[in-house]
């Protein structure tokens, strides 16, 4: 036999060893089915433009008056509400929506934390960028406490400046 | 008139003489056949008297008289509901107060001692903010003051390009 034949031989009889020892396997326990349940997050986006026309805050942005009327959005003699779309974020999935100002906002549920008694928070990845660029805002990751609020401002829009509110619930 | 002997018969026989004169009594009658004949006579008319009532009472016929009693009570108007209430009032008030005053400690001894977490509570992990542009995380109190307070990314572009 060729060398090369005797250590082919060689090689394969030594891979097979864990084979011939390995014990025989465990009858494996009825798999139960499971529906795996996916958590999500139901959130609002709201557009908010701040200019400084006459005309007070929104009466749909009742929630966050007592904020808006605070510096630096006391400056702005209106805040109106543009828009508010919702969002169903599973875990772990990232969703996006078009802002007035034509950026792209993605928001990624990252993990529902649970704090003392049973409070939760939540943890997501928000983007907001030009399409297909990586300005402005390309990530950031924060935790907030459930049906809580972040605003994200500066985005100039029209006359004024767009201001960004997330509002995420766990579902 | 009837004589003493014949009071303690008779009181014997209905079971109210204490228990020396009882003694006394049924010695005399086992001793004296008179007596003995009167407790017998005695005996004869108690159960004459206790069948004659337990026959009437088979033949009696009680049905108009329930008829009667049950529309007495469908006359009956219902009590106005102040009555009502000062009613159960009386006769539950204090049960009522008692078992709300339980409660009311178990809710005070078993209540958060510390407030929950603010609402608008936020912690920024990480900010990636793009080139040319500035990013800048400040808080503002609302009306609850340092317990709730709402984060804002501030983010200035220091470009004209970030305008639309």
């Amino acid at each position: 036999m060729p060398r090369n034949g005797l250590l082919s031989c060689a090689l394969l009889l030594m891979s097979s060893q864990p084979a011939l020892a390995a014990p025989a396997p465990k009858p494996q326990a009825p798999r139960k089915s499971v529906v795996a349940q996916v958590d999500t997050v139901s959130c609002t986006i709201r557009s908010l433009h701040g200019s400084s026309a006459p005309g007070g805050v929104d009466k749909r942005l009742r929630f966050l008056r007592k904020q808006l009327s605070r510096p630096p959005f006391s400056a702005y003699k209106t805040i109106k509400l543009l828009d508010a779309k919702q969002l169903a974020v599973p875990q772990k999935a990232t969703r996006q929506i078009k802002l007035p100002t034509g950026k792209i906002l993605k928001l990624t549920f990252r993990e529902k934390l649970l704090e003392r008694r049973g409070q939760v928070r939540l943890r997501l990845h928000l983007s907001i960028t030009p399409p297909k660029k990586t300005k402005f805002l390309p990530g950031t990751v924060y935790t907030i406490a459930d049906r809580g609020t972040l605003l994200v401002a500066g985005d100039r829009y029209k006359d004024g400046t767009l201001v960004v509110g997330i509002t995420c619930q766990h579902k | 008139m009837a004589s003493r002997d014949d009071r303690d018969l008779q009181r014997y026989f209905d079971g109210e003489l204490p228990a020396r004169r009882a003694r006394q009594v049924r010695e005399r009658i086992e001793t004296s056949p008179d007596d003995g004949g009167r407790i017998a006579a005695l005996e004869s008319m108690q159960e004459a008297v206790r069948d004659a009532a337990s026959h009437a009472a088979d033949r009696a016929d009680f049905d108009p008289l329930w008829a009667r009693v049950q529309r007495g009570i469908e006359r009956e108007k219902p009590l106005p509901l102040g009555e009502r209430l000062g009613y159960w009032m009386r006769r539950w008030g204090v049960v009522v107060a008692a078992a709300t005053a339980v409660v009311l400690a178990v809710i005070i001894v078993l209540r958060p001692t510390d407030l929950p977490p603010p609402r608008n509570d936020v912690v920024i992990e990480s900010l990636d903010v793009g080139p040319e542009a500035v990013g800048t995380i400040f808080t503002i109190s609302d009306e609850a003051g340092d317990t709730g307070k709402t984060t804002v990314i501030w983010v200035t572009e220091t470009s004209a390009e970030g305008e639309q």
